[in-house]
């Protein structure tokens, strides 16, 4: 996937600035402009604040950050849909903007007809149409329906058409915006495999996405947008760690409660009781919790859960569901739970640690207060680890041997 | 500016698709499809007709009222639809606009081309009724197709000028309707100019230098009812009148247009 870059410059970015207008009153109308000539009726808002970087040919570049960091305003400067306000940008070669897919389908016509009118706005011509025709209506699977009206489409067939039009319109790069994140598992599937083909063919692909699974395993260099500016560059696996951690720190990290009960310090420790945040499958692992109940409380119940990066809760439970009654607590103490046997292939996680009382009052939550990241040593996909052993028998008469192949 | 032409020029093949959708959106779903075009300009004819000469009495000092009146009335039909349409036709297409890069002067233009598709079509009918009728316009053709293509380059003109106006005060989309209907008696299309001469020549005058669809209106009727040859001076009328309008028009949209994205 990753190949030697050439130094080719195809797009390149100087000092970029774009800002929009946020009208304050939202109609526009002549009476308004007349009678708040005087006053300013909007304000400017800086989406981009002096972006500057250089994409190289062939190479797949991911944008990503939060919402409203200036991703798609970013993209729309690169395809030429907005003109910057300052700054200048040069690009080499036909983008096909893959903004929103569909864009421009007109739904009173055919699939068929709309083929044409999307073709000829991403620049083919009707010749180049006619030849792909046939390759796009396969890869959009709309083969029974292409003469039907695009407004009777489905959702989903309305992006499959979308992007089958847009891929087969051979740019020289590529844009995904958001796009993946569309259409069932199949065809996912089918449009990841086209961009690999790009990849193959040493195509530019610019992806911006929220997905940094994808954004992972596709793009040789990401810029990590963050307000407006450009927050960090580099090699995928940096900028993602510092995008997650980032994310974490402004937003993700918060305590409550009443403190009746302080959790004082929460560690993590492996089986050999050193303290670690690194793991493996199917790693013991120890989550130690200092409280500090300042009077004497009746019946505390602790607790913990694990999110994921997407902020998935993947696992949570507390000493009432385990058996462990606490009649009272008083002064400082610790409680362990412990973790046989990791269940997560990959990935980083988040603790959340809680004391409250029996009616879910809180006395104290530390939410998201440390992360934990499992890396599989081996070839195993998905998101569980499971350990497997396999074995093969063969039940023909030749031999009768019983062998065991793999096992992690 | 030259620059900009040449990318237009680069996307002609956009321009006819674009033209081809609007004829096809236009009749997809009604039954009657293309005869609409010649059912409305009959049905105007027969109205007109039936109020200006019969009951103003317009057909004692003009001959052959409804060729009078159709000779300047397709025309200005023809105008009206695209300027009605092109007012509105950058926010219709807000989702293209926002999403793909293209010239933006292919929205009204294309709106132009596919009215003058329908146009074609009701000329050829109404030529057709002139030469049963006794009307040989064939000798006075280069006048016809002068006066169209001034036509087409005043109304590209103002197709510019309305849809780029519209996208930063909306209220031009209600107020086109009383614009047109005030601009269609300020035209001379269901009276005759001579008249409003006689009247006051200063006005008349003066309302052929502001309003450029005065002179090409005269010289459809020059060429498809009087079949006369027009005085120089009407066709520089008209050169001037639409040739300067475009120019307004064009500068003023290339003002607007690289906002259109943030505005719409």
């Amino acid at each position: 996937m990753k190949k030697n870059q050439s130094s080719k410059i195809v797009i390149e970015i100087k000092d970029l600035w774009e800002s929009f207008r946020i009208y304050h009153h939202k109609s526009m109308t002549l009476k308004d402009t007349f009678v708040r000539l005087k006053k300013s009726a909007y304000e400017e808002f800086w989406a981009l604040k002096g972006v500057s970087f250089k994409v190289f040919k062939g190479e797949t570049l991911g944008i990503i950050g939060e919402n409203g960091s200036g991703k798609s305003t970013l993209l729309k400067c690169i395809s030429g849909i907005l003109e910057p306000s300052k700054g200048c940008i040069k690009v080499k070669g036909k983008i096909s903007p893959l903004l929103e897919l569909g864009a421009g389908f007109h739904p009173e016509l055919s699939g068929r007809e709309n083929i044409f009118i999307n073709g000829a706005i991403l620049g083919l011509t009707k010749k180049q149409i006619q030849e792909r025709y046939d390759k796009i209506v396969a890869f959009a699977e709309l083969e029974d329906f292409i003469d039907t009206q695009v407004k009777f489409y489905s959702s989903g067939m309305y992006i499959r058409l979308g992007f089958a039009v847009a891929i087969f319109a051979d740019p020289d790069i590529l844009m995904v915006d958001e796009v993946l994140a569309v259409g069932d598992e199949s065809f996912r599937k089918k449009c990841f495999d086209k961009i690999k083909e790009f990849q193959k063919m040493n195509k530019t692909i610019i992806i911006v996405t929220h997905d940094m699974g994808s954004a992972y395993r596709f793009c040789d260099r990401l810029v990590l947008l963050s307000k407006g500016k450009i927050n960090k560059e580099g090699k995928p696996k940096e900028i993602v760690r510092n995008y997650v951690n980032s994310v974490i720190e402004d937003e993700k990290f918060s305590e409550k409660g009443s403190k009746d009960i302080v959790l004082t310090k929460v560690e993590l420790f492996d089986e050999n009781e050193t303290k670690q945040t690194n793991f493996s499958p199917g790693d013991n692992l120890v989550i130690s919790i200092t409280y500090n109940a300042k009077t004497a409380i009746k019946n505390p119940i602790f607790g913990f859960a694990i999110f994921d990066q997407q902020g998935n809760h993947c696992f949570g439970t507390h000493t009432k569901y385990k058996g462990l009654n606490i009649p009272e607590v008083n002064g400082v103490g610790l409680i362990r739970f412990k973790l046989d046997s990791l269940p997560m292939l990959n990935g980083k996680f988040y603790l959340t640690v809680a004391a409250i009382n029996e009616s879910n009052d809180i006395y104290h939550e530390l939410k998201n207060c440390l992360s934990f990241e499992v890396t599989s040593s081996n070839d195993d996909e998905g998101t569980l680890y499971i350990p497997v052993e396999c074995e093969i028998q063969s039940l023909s008469n030749k031999s009768n041997t019983k062998q065991e192949v793999g096992k992690n | 500016m030259i620059a900009k032409l040449i990318e237009i020029y680069k996307h002609r093949e956009l321009l006819v698709v674009f033209t081809k959708k609007e004829l096809k959106v236009k009749y997809k779903n009604s039954a009657m499809g293309v005869l609409w075009s010649f059912i409305n300009p009959l049905i105007m004819a027969v109205v007109y007709t039936l109020v200006f000469s019969k009951l103003f009495g317009a057909s004692k000092e003009i001959k052959d009222y409804p060729i009078f009146l159709l000779s300047a009335l397709l025309a200005w039909n023809f105008f009206t639809v695209c300027i009605a349409t092109s007012s509105s036709a950058i926010i219709a297409n807000a989702n293209l606009i926002k999403k793909v890069r293209f010239p933006r002067e292919i929205i009204p233009l294309s709106i132009i081309l596919a009215a003058l598709a329908n146009y074609l079509m009701e000329v050829a009918v109404l030529m057709v009724i002139l030469l049963i009728m006794g009307y040989n316009f064939i000798p006075y053709l280069p006048i016809f197709l002068l006066v169209l293509i001034l036509q087409l380059i005043a109304t590209a003109g103002f197709g510019f000028i309305f849809s780029a106006l519209t996208v930063y005060f909306r209220d031009i989309e209600q107020l086109i309707n009383i614009i047109l209907l005030i601009w269609f008696f300020a035209t001379p299309i269901v009276y005759d100019i001579s008249k409003v001469n006689k009247l006051s020549p200063i006005f008349a005058t003066a309302l052929k230098i502001l309003n450029p669809l005065v002179s090409i209106m005269l010289l459809y009727r020059s060429s498809l009812y009087y079949l006369s040859w027009p005085s120089l001076q009407l066709i520089i009328y008209g050169l001037l009148g639409s040739t300067s309008i475009f120019i307004a028009g064009y500068i003023l949209f290339q003002k607007l247009s690289p906002n259109f994205a943030k505005e719409v």
